[in-house]
C-alpha cells in the first residue's frame, strides 16, 4: 500500500489491515498492489477515514488451474509432478525408450511383444505423435514377428513431453484415443560432444551453440548382431536388428520475438529372422525387413506483439518398408505431410482464443515385387479448429472448443466439439472434466478397398488430483464410445463396428516419504470391448488388458554417485482366439509380469556409466498364440506360442560429453 | 551480511551525511535497516514492497530495485511451495531488468541475476539444474570479467562450483580458493553510500565447508 509519487506506504499484515502517514495533497491517490493481483489505486477525498479497498487475483496463463482430465505434462514446470523429462531416461525397463517410460504411466498398457503406446483400450494407431506440434507418420521403427519396437526419437532431443490419454484440445485430430507431443529443447546450452558406446551400438552427437543460432548433429547405428552372439535368443535371428540413422537440428532464436526451428532425421535397418509355423517342422518362413525412414520438419513460433502469438510448421514423414517373406517379396511405401498454422489471440491475461487450419496429404502405396502388382491411395485431410481457454479465476479454469474436420476421400465434414474445465475446491486439490468428440482416418491397408468413412469416438472423463508438491495422488474415470470401425465384409471393409472402453486409473507418485527414494504405483482398469476388423461380435481386444500395474522406483546413493531403479509391470493378460474353441477372443494368457532393474554411475562429471537388465527374473511371458491357417489331419489347429526374443535383456553404456564446461555430462541422455 | 548493513545505517545516521536527495537517503535507509532486521519471509516481504515503492519515485537509482530483487530472492528460499518461489524469482527478474535499463553493465546486477536463477534451480534441482546451471556460471564469470575486485562475484561462483564439486565428488581446491580471495576482496572494499556489500557470510560458509 503506498501513497502514489512518494515514498510513504506500507506492507499490510496477514488480515490486509494497514496503516501509514502521507502528507496531504491535491490529488492524493493511494495505490494497492500484491503479486498475482491487479493492481488498484484509489483517490483520496476524506483523508482521515478509513479506506477499503478490494484486489482481484490477476489471472493469467502461468498461474491458472491447469486441466488435468486426461492430462500428463512432462515437463520443468513446478506443477508438472506426474513426470519429469529426466524420468524418461532413469525408468528401468525402458532403456531411455520414450514409449516404455510412458507406459507405466496411468491409461496406459504395456504390450510387451509390441513396443508401442497402446491408451485406455486403444490400439497403438489411435495415438498421434507430434513432434514440435507436427505430425510424424511411423514414429516407431518396422518390425515383424511379435519383435518389440520402440520409438524413433531419442528423449535427449525434447525439453518436454505432452501426453494426452483422452479429452485433448480441439488442436489436435486425427486419433482416437490419445497425443503424444514432443517439444524440441529450443537452446542448447553448451557446445559440446557426446559420445556413446553401449552394448548395442555407438553413437556420436555433436553440438555448435552461437549467439543467436545453434546446431546438433547426431549420427548413431545400433547393431544387435555382437550382442546376440553373446546372449542366447529365443527368437531364430539370421540378421539381428541394426540400424544406421543420422540428425540433425538446427534453431535460430529470434530474440524475444520468437524461434524457428529445423528438424531432419534420416534412417536405415534391416533385419532377418526365420518364423517357425505351427504345426510344422523346420525354422519355418524366413522374413527380412529392409526399411528406409526420413523425417523432416521445420516449426516457428513468433510472438507479435502483446495479445498476438502466432505458431506453425510443416513436417515430411517418408517410410519405405521392403520385406521378403520366402519367396515373397513385397514394398510399402508411406509418405505423410502436415502442414499447419496457427494463431493465438489474448483478449486479456485470462481470455485467450486459438485458431488453426492444417492440412494432411497422405500417400501410401503398397507392391508385389514378384508379380509386379501395385496400388495405391492419396487422400488429403483438412481440418479448422477454434478453442478458447478462459481463466475465470485462479481456482477455475474453462476450455471449449470446436473443430472441423474434411476428408476428401470419402467428402465427408464432420464437426467435433471438445469441452474441458478445471476446478481447484482447496489450495492442494483439482477437480477436471473433459470430454469431446474424436476421429481418426481408417488405416491404409483398408482404404485401399475402398473408402470407409472415418472411424469415431467419443470421450467423457473425470479426475481428481491432490498434489503437495512432493507426493501426487490422482484418480480419473472415463467412458469411451466407437463407432463406425472397420469391419470386414465380402468385398471390403464397411464403417459399421461399434465399441466402448471404461475404466479407471490410479496413480500415486512420493518423492519424500522415504530418505532419496522417489517412487510411483499405478493402476489402470479397462473393460473394453469392440466389433472390429473379421470379428462378427464385440470383443475384448488383445491390447486391452483388462488390469493393469506398474511400480517404478529409484534411489540416489549420493556416496557412490548412483541412482539404482527398479519398474515391475504387470497385466492381467490378453486376449486372443483359438480356432479350436468356439466363441471369438474367448481365450485369455497368462499375466505378464516383469521386473526390470538398471543403475546408473556417475565416474566423473562427465562421465556416464549405466547398465540396465529388463526382465531380470527371466519370466517366460506368453502374449497369445499363432494358429496354423488350416487344421491338422486330427481337425485341430496347431499352434505356436508368441513370447518373448530372449530371458533376458541386458544392457551397458558409457555415456561420455566433451565439452569446455567440466560438469557437462549425459545426464539428459541415457 | 547483517551486521555489515547495521554498521552502515549507524554509520550514515551518526555522520548525518545527507546527499543531494535527502526523501530518498532517509527512505533508503530505514528500508536497509528494515532489510538487515528480516527474519520471516513476511519480513522479506515487507523489505521488498518498500523497496519497490522507493523505486516507483526514483528515476536513476537502480539499488532499490536492487534491493527489492535481493529480497524476493531470499525470501524465495524460506517458502516450500515451487510455483511461488518460482513467483518470487521471476518477479525478482523482473525488478532486475528495471535495475539494468537504469544502470546497464552493472556487475552487481549479474551477480543478482546469477543468484535470481539459482534460486530458480533450486526449486527442482534435478530437473532445472541441466537447464540453469550454465547460465548461473555465466552470469557469475562476467561479472567476475566486469569487475575482478567485486566480491560478491568471487564468493557466489565459489559456492556455486563447491556445489558441483561435492555433487560430482571431484576436487573443491579451486572452489576453496577463490572463497579464501574473496574474503580478502571482501575486507578491503569500499562500497559507497547503499551500494551492496552483503555476502562475505556467503565466503564464510564455503570456507568452513573446505576445511572439513
Amino acid at each position: 500500500m503506498y501513497s502514489k509519487g512518494t515514498y510513504n506506504g506500507s506492507t499490510t499484515n496477514k488480515d490486509g489491515f494497514f496503516s501509514f502517514s502521507t502528507p496531504v495533497s491535491e490529488n492524493l491517490t493511494i495505490v494497492a498492489s500484491c503479486i498475482g493481483y491487479a493492481s488498484k489505486e484509489q483517490i483520496i477525498t476524506n483523508p482521515g477515514q478509513p479506506i477499503e479497498i478490494i484486489l482481484y487475483e490477476k489471472v493469467n496463463e502461468l498461474n491458472a488451474v491447469s486441466i488435468t482430465a486426461g492430462t500428463i505434462d512432462v515437463s520443468d514446470k513446478a506443477t508438472s509432478m506426474v513426470m519429469k523429462p529426466l524420468d524418461i531416461v532413469t525408468t528401468a525397463g525402458a532403456i531411455a525408450d520414450i514409449t516404455g517410460a510412458l507406459s507405466t504411466l496411468p491409461g496406459t498398457a504395456t504390450v510387451g511383444n509390441d513396443g508401442r503406446l497402446f491408451v485406455r483400450g486403444g490400439d497403438a494407431s489411435e495415438t498421434a505423435i507430434f513432434f514440435d506440434g507436427l505430425r510424424v507418420g511411423n514414429a516407431y521403427g518396422s518390425t515383424t514377428s511379435g519383435l518389440p519396437t520402440r520409438n524413433r526419437f531419442n528423449p535427449a532431443l525434447f525439453k518436454g513431453t505432452f501426453f494426452s490419454t483422452g479429452g485433448y484440445s480441439a488442436e489436435y485430430g486425427g486419433a482416437l484415443s490419445s497425443v503424444l507431443a514432443l517439444e524440441t529443447v529450443d537452446k542448447p546450452v553448451r557446445n559440446q560432444t557426446d559420445l556413446s558406446l553401449m552394448s548395442v551400438g555407438v553413437a556420436a552427437a555433436s553440438t555448435f551453440v552461437a549467439d543467436k543460432q545453434s546446431v546438433t548433429a547426431e549420427v548413431a547405428y545400433t547393431d544387435l548382431n555382437p550382442y546376440q552372439e553373446l546372449v542366447e535368443q529365443s527368437f531364430d535371428f539370421e540378421l539381428a536388428p541394426r540400424t544406421l540413422q543420422g540428425q540433425a537440428i538446427y534453431r535460430h532464436d529470434l530474440g524475444k520475438a520468437g524461434m524457428v526451428k529445423g528438424f531432419l532425421q534420416a534412417s536405415g535397418s534391416q533385419l532377418v529372422i526365420w518364423q517357425p509355423q505351427p504345426g510344422q517342422e523346420g525354422r519355418g518362413q524366413r522374413i527380412a525387413l529392409d526399411n528406409t525412414f526420413a523425417f523432416g520438419n521445420a516449426s516457428y513460433k513468433k510472438i507479435l506483439n502483446k495479445r498476438w502469438f502466432t505458431e506453425g510448421g510443416v513436417s515430411l514423414s517418408a517410410n519405405i518398408d521392403n520385406t521378403e517373406i520366402d519367396t515373397e517379396r513385397y514394398r510399402s511405401d508411406n509418405r505423410l505431410i502436415h502442414a499447419k498454422q496457427n494463431v493465438v489471440h489474448y483478449f486479456s491475461e485470462a481470455l485467450k482464443l486459438k485458431t488453426g487450419a492444417e492440412v494432411f496429404v497422405r500417400n501410401y502405396g503398397e507392391t508385389d515385387k514378384v508379380l509386379d502388382a501395385s496400388r495405391s491411395l492419396e487422400n488429403v485431410t483438412s481440418a479448422l479448429f477454434a478453442e478458447a481457454e478462459w481463466y475465470a479465476s485462479t481456482a477455475l479454469s474453462v476450455r471449449a472448443g470446436l473443430r472441423g474436420n474434411y476428408a476428401s476421400q470419402t467428402d465427408k465434414f464432420t464437426l467435433q466439439p471438445r469441452v474441458a474445465a478445471a476446478y481447484k475446491p482447496y489450495d492442494k486439490g483439482i477437480v477436471s472434466i473433459a470430454a469431446g468428440s474424436f476421429s481418426q482416418q481408417q488405416d491404409a491397408r483398408i482404404l485401399l478397398s475402398g473408402n470407409v468413412a472415418d472411424a469415431r469416438a467419443e470421450h467423457l472423463q473425470l479426475s481428481f488430483q491432490h498434489n503437495t508438491g512432493n507426493r501426487i495422488f490422482r484418480i480419473e474415470g472415463y467412458l469411451k464410445s466407437y463407432s463406425r470401425l472397420a469391419v470386414k465384409v465380402a468385398h471390403g471393409y464397411h464403417a459399421a463396428g461399434e465399441g466402448y472402453a471404461n475404466g479407471f486409473d490410479l496413480f500415486y507418485r512420493d518423492g519424500t516419504t522415504f530418505k532419496n527414494t522417489d517412487f510411483w504405483v499405478t493402476y489402470s482398469y479397462v473393460n473394453s470391448q469392440r466389433r472390429y476388423d473379421t470379428f462378427q461380435t464385440q470383443v475384448q481386444p488383445s491390447f486391452a488388458p483388462k488390469h493393469n500395474l506398474a511400480v517404478v522406483g529409484k534411489y540416489w546413493i549420493a556416496n557412490w554417485k548412483s541412482m539404482p531403479g527398479a519398474t515391475f509391470s504387470w497385466n492381467s493378460g490378453y486376449t486372443y482366439d483359438n480356432p479350436n474353441l468356439s466363441g471369438e477372443m474367448e481365450s485369455l494368457s497368462a499375466n505378464y509380469a516383469v521386473l526390470s532393474l538398471n543403475w546408473s554411475y556417475l565416474w566423473k562429471q562427465n562421465l556416464i556409466i549405466h547398465v540396465a537388465c529388463n526382465n531380470v527374473l527371466g519370466r517366460e511371458n506368453i502374449f497369445g498364440y499363432t494358429y496354423a491357417n488350416q487344421p491338422d489331419d486330427t481337425g485341430q489347429f496347431q499352434s505356436l506360442p508368441q513370447g518373448q526374443p530372449a530371458a533376458r535383456f541386458f544392457f551397458i553404456g558409457v555415456l561420455w560429453t566433451i565439452s569446455k564446461n567440466k560438469e557437462a555430462n549425459q545426464l539428459n541422455n541415457l | 551480511m547483517k551486521n555489515q548493513i547495521l554498521v552502515l545505517v549507524i554509520f550514515f545516521t551518526s555522520l548525518g551525511l545527507y546527499a543531494q536527495n535527502g526523501a530518498y537517503q532517509k527512505a533508503m535507509g530505514e528500508a536497509m535497516g528494515a532489510f538487515a532486521e528480516a527474519k520471516t519471509a513476511e519480513d522479506l516481504n515487507a523489505a521488498a514492497n518498500t523497496f519497490t515503492r522507493i523505486a516507483a519515485v526514483s528515476n536513476g537509482e537502480y539499488l532499490p530495485d536492487y534491493y527489492a530483487a535481493l529480497s524476493l530472492i531470499n525470501e524465495s528460499f524460506y517458502l516450500t511451495d515451487g510455483a511461488n518461489r518460482d513467483r518470487l524469482a521471476d518477479k525478482a527478474l523482473e525488478h532486475i531488468e528495471a535495475a539494468e535499463a537504469i544502470s546497464p553493465n552493472n556487475a552487481e546486477l549479474e551477480v543478482l541475476r546469477g543468484f535470481a536463477l539459482t534460486a530458480k534451480m533450486v526449486v527442482d534441482p534435478a530437473t532445472r539444474g541441466q537447464q540453469y546451471s550454465p547460465a548461473i556460471s555465466r552470469h557469475y564469470g562476467k561479472a567476475m570479467q566486469m569487475d575482478p575486485k567485486n566480491p560478491r562475484a568471487v564468493a557466489m561462483m565459489a559456492r556455486n562450483d563447491l556445489g558441483m564439486a561435492q555433487f560430482f565428488g571431484s576436487d573443491p581446491a579451486a572452489a576453496c580458493a577463490m572463497a579464501q580471495r574473496s574474503i580478502a576482496l571482501f575486507d578491503t572494499e569500499t562500497p559507497a553510500g547503499f551500494e551492496p556489500r552483503w555476502g562475505k557470510n556467503v565466503a564464510m560458509e564455503v570456507t568452513a565447508t573446505c576445511k572439513q
